[in-house]
């Protein structure tokens, strides 16, 4: 690390931890949300920025993540740390076997699958009403403050970084990367895809299955609309897209960028908002395939190689 | 009777795969979209469900042509084409899931056209349910009929089989595919205007459509007119039967279930070609 990047993160772990001490309770509410989102946006990049397999499911861990926060309180009275990590694990044990049907499948067959498993989630949250208390879903005790829910929020964020910026400089980076640009090849050369990318799944699991266990807890509430909500996922993957999937801070620029912009200005549109997600997704894709980073990074690089051109004439 | 519909829905989402390789993620939302605009239609004007299926046609074509030539077909067909194509679709879905809620709400809604049924030989024929079936075949032979004598449908079936050999002969590849997109989105809102005469819709249950149509695509096997149907039949059934057996809830989820078993047991379809 430079002595500059010391110094933005020192500003930056400072900024997150003034937030609660000062902020309002507004404030540290619409970080919280923020920090769930990129969270979330680390762990769909994990999966499907650095491998070609689009994910369009991510929120069925989210859905797992807050149904076992939910049932973990209120019947067996967990404490909620606790709880929202049993919740990453089991979200995590889920995706081993999902991931070893799922990821064998390519492409567009892999994209639905996953789409139709949070309907089939959905579905059995709605019907194992024993367990899940079906379509009426179920109220949590309040969970400490919302400053110690914000902090939790912060972590997540934290340790997606961490992990996205390890593996994006580590040999496994490396096969994922290998797998996204042509995964016969990178088997051909002796790479061991399918462990790979499994790996891959199953940690990208554990981030939305945080987010919602801190989620239902803000909400007080898990019901089967709630806890698979379909909006999420266009968000999560709009944030990584826009900041630039594949890289380590893309999520983090994207997440924090749309969901200012979101609140300075769509919440006076509520009932626009898919609208205007999917548009935007529409129009990143069209004009700027690779995301803000890459984008600027490119910018940066033709910019300092016309200068040194102009400089040596 | 609900599998002619079904196979109806999922010979637009075969086709577009055929031509392009890329799956439609908004396909289950052009459903919703003409099943709505039918229903608008029908209660605003009463206009009649089968007067108001080639506006819905017309709008499906438009929009998906539109989708194709200013969105998908700019795409760069590079190793990342499909990814991006996905996503874009995606972006597409949620579009038109807005739109629809902006415009007719986002409550169910049906046509009640034609109650009552038919005794032929002793069985209950639900009349809407008839007349939706004989309409989903009819469209459906129309569409052979397009692809197997015209040269339209000659270049989409020749571009499904080999991009570079249309190409050399002289086939227009970005105009076949804004064609075939443009058809594929066409025959969505056919079947939604029929399907919406059969059951109530909200503009939130595109996706389940999207997955109904591609289960019943990978089932029957990707570019075969037979496998579609005898997919959609079996998907229809089953979807009957679990609903008896179990709660109507179940029957959303059988769709993914039939999809991941016949793709573990049998990837390329039960009537598909084998990927060479």
């Amino acid at each position: 690390m430079t002595r500059l990047e010391i110094l933005v993160a020192a500003a930056a772990v400072a900024f997150v931890i003034a937030i609660p001490l000062f902020g309002s309770e507004y404030l540290v509410g619409f970080v919280f949300t923020t920090f769930l989102f990129v969270g979330m946006a680390y762990g769909w990049n994990l999966i499907s920025g650095y491998t070609a397999y689009v994910s369009f499911g991510q929120v069925s861990f989210f859905g797992i993540g807050a149904y076992t926060v939910a049932i973990l309180v209120t019947k067996l009275s967990f404490e909620w740390p606790l709880a929202v990590l049993v919740g990453a694990v089991a979200a995590a044990a889920l995706a081993v076997p999902l991931g070893w049907a799922m990821l064998r499948l390519r492409g567009p067959y892999f994209a639905l699958g996953m789409l139709g498993f949070v309907q089939v989630l959905q579905m059995v949250a709605s019907a194992w009403t024993r367990l899940t208390n079906g379509g009426e879903g179920i109220y949590l005790p309040p969970a400490g403050s919302l400053r110690a829910l914000y902090f939790g929020s912060a972590f997540l964020v934290a340790v997606g970084i961490a992990a996205t910026s390890s593996i994006d400089r580590s040999a496994f980076g490396l096969r994922l990367r290998s797998i996204g640009e042509d995964e016969i090849a990178a088997e051909a050369m002796g790479v061991d895809t399918t462990r790979a990318k499994l790996l891959a799944f199953v940690i990208a699991s554990a981030f939305p299955a945080v987010a919602g266990g801190l989620y239902a807890f803000r909400l007080s509430y898990v019901d089967p609309a709630s806890a698979f909500p379909g909006s999420y996922e266009v968000q999560v993957i709009l944030m990584a897209i826009f900041g630039g999937a594949g890289t380590v801070f893309g999520p983090l620029v994207g997440g924090v960028l749309l969901s200012t912009l979101g609140e300075a200005l769509w919440a006076r549109f509520a009932e626009l908002h898919l609208f205007l997600f999917g548009l935007i997704i529409v129009v990143v894709l069209r004009y700027m395939p690779e995301g803000l980073i890459p984008r600027l990074r490119r910018l940066a690089a033709s910019a300092a190689a016309s200068g040194r051109k102009a400089a040596a004439r | 009777m609900v599998g002619g519909v079904y196979g109806l829905m999922s010979l637009g989402i075969n086709l577009v795969w055929g031509v392009m390789g890329v799956v439609n993620l908004a396909h289950g939302d052009f459903i919703i979209a003409a099943g709505f605009l039918t229903f608008w239609l029908f209660a605003r004007y009463h206009l009649n469900p089968l007067v108001a299926l080639p506006v819905g046609v017309a709008m499906g074509f438009v929009l998906g042509a539109l989708t194709q030539k200013f969105l998908l077909g700019k795409v760069p067909q590079d190793r990342g084409a499909v990814k991006t194509s996905l996503l874009m679709t995606f972006g597409v879905s949620y579009i038109l899931i807005n739109a629809a809620q902006l415009l007719f709400g986002s409550e169910f809604q049906t046509v009640m056209f034609l109650p009552g049924s038919w005794h032929v030989a002793g069985l209950d024929f639900a009349k809407s349910r008839t007349i939706a079936f004989l309409m989903a075949s009819a469209v459906s032979l129309a569409l052979w009929a397009f692809l197997r004598f015209t040269f339209a449908g000659r270049a989409i079936r020749a571009v499904s089989q080999s991009v570079d050999g249309a190409s050399v002969c002289g086939i227009d590849i970005p105009r076949t595919r804004i064609v075939s997109f443009g058809i594929g989105s066409a025959l969505a809102s056919a079947a939604g205007a029929l399907l919406v005469m059969i059951f109530a819709i909200s503009p939130a249950m595109g996706n389940g459509y999207t997955i109904r149509s591609f289960a019943v695509t990978v089932i029957g096997g990707l570019g075969s007119f037979p496998g579609a149907l005898l997919g959609a039949v079996i998907l229809g059934m089953s979807e009957v039967f679990a609903g008896y057996l179990a709660s109507a809830q179940i029957a959303n989820g059988i769709a993914f279930l039939l999809f991941l078993l016949v793709l573990l047991a049998r990837p390329q379809g039960l009537f598909g070609r084998k990927p060479s």
